[in-house]
């Protein structure tokens, strides 16, 4: 009878539902019992040992499954493209001011920033040779380096535009 | 407990709703990081109980679609662990009644990816442990991984499995017994 109830104890110190009277009860019996101390190591090993059991994880592919499903993977790529579309849009939009103001107008303007002024320079040398090529097709009143230089950025904007559809697409039909 | 609240570590002690609340508007940092932090829980939760690797994965899989689909649902006055294990166990049992005739199949361990393999070895000395686990019933094993492992309370397991806490209470007395003897008779 009274391993009995030591038992009940038991479990109830394992439900964490002991009271600390019946705690002494419990503790001044397995000092005493050799079968209810050996029983109570058994099961509170047995217990603790569910406690501290490791976790358990899925292969690496498992995220990307999630990801894939809820195409949060092709969600920021647009937005890494979008980005990227909007700044070389932004780049066409100077290109094609600077090509369309007068030159001493630009020259007054960033006389103040050298750094500016050799970046222009060196953007007007590079595009300068590509103008040339296209000289006896097109003809101009503007800076023609200022016309090849918005004309390729207009193109990188345009391949931009058409991996973001091409992502939006496939972020759709996911 | 102290050990298990060690290992578990502070980021899943941490609320998770203001992170649920960024996911709700659309942040998939956010969800990516609710599924980091509770990918784990789940697998081990859902494989003890189904016992094999990649019905493991799928259910598990099932289990976070089902709750970023229905993230907006959640209660933030209630426990968002305990929802989660909820849709866990509900996937669990849709997965228990579809293969019910082949219930044999659920000791089946073949082709399990290497790196588990790896990850088991590891964790051999609970393989006694593990092995007598996979000796109770399924919803015995479930209590015992719910209450033990997962170390939720008794009014979490009732609401959860739909089932009065002296069941429970019932159920897991003798699931101890049982899992004391088997490892020492192992």
């Amino acid at each position: 009878m009274k391993h009995k109830y030591i038992e009940k104890l038991i479990q109830r110190q394992l439900d964490r539902e002991i009271n600390p009277e019946q705690e002494r009860a419990l503790n001044e019996h397995i000092a005493d019992c050799d079968d209810c101390r050996e029983f109570y190591q058994e099961i509170t090993q047995t217990c603790l040992g569910l406690e501290t059991m490791p976790d358990f994880y899925p292969s690496p592919d498992f995220d990307h499954r999630i990801v894939r499903y809820f195409g949060w993977d092709a969600k920021s790529a647009i937005k890494k493209l979008s980005a990227a579309a909007a700044a070389v849009w932004l780049t066409t939009l100077v290109a094609l001011v600077v090509a369309l103001s007068p030159v001493h107008a630009v020259n007054s303007l960033v006389k103040k920033a050298p750094a500016v002024m050799r970046c222009l320079q060196s953007v007007n040398t590079v595009f300068g040779a590509l103008a040339r090529l296209a000289a006896p097709f097109f003809r101009s009143n503007f800076d023609p380096a200022w016309i090849a230089f918005a004309a390729v950025l207009t193109l990188i904007t345009a391949i931009l535009l058409s991996r973001i559809a091409k992502r939006e697409i496939t972020c759709t039909v996911s | 407990m102290a050990l298990k609240a060690r290992r578990i570590g502070q980021k899943v002690n941490e609320s998770p709703i203001p992170l649920i609340n960024q996911a709700i508007n659309g942040d998939e940092r956010a969800c990516r990081q609710l599924l980091n932090l509770y990918k784990g829980k789940i697998f081990s939760y859902i494989f003890r109980l189904v016992q094999n690797y990649h019905d493991a994965e799928d259910l598990t899989y099932e289990t976070f679609i089902k709750c970023f689909n229905s993230l907006n649902t959640f209660r933030q006055d209630r426990s968002f662990k305990a929802w989660l294990f909820t849709i866990a166990h509900n996937t669990a049992m849709d997965f228990f009644r579809k293969h019910r005739q082949n219930i044999e199949y659920l000791d089946d361990m073949h082709s399990v990816p290497d790196a588990f393999v790896e990850e088991c070895e590891k964790t051999r000395k609970f393989e006694k442990l593990e092995a007598a686990l996979a000796r109770l019933n399924p919803q015995d094993r479930e209590i015992v991984i719910l209450f033990h492992y997962e170390e939720h309370s008794y009014d979490e397991i009732s609401r959860l499995l739909d089932m009065p806490v002296s069941t429970i209470k019932t159920r897991l007395h003798r699931a101890r017994l049982k899992l004391r003897d088997i490892v020492t008779n192992l």
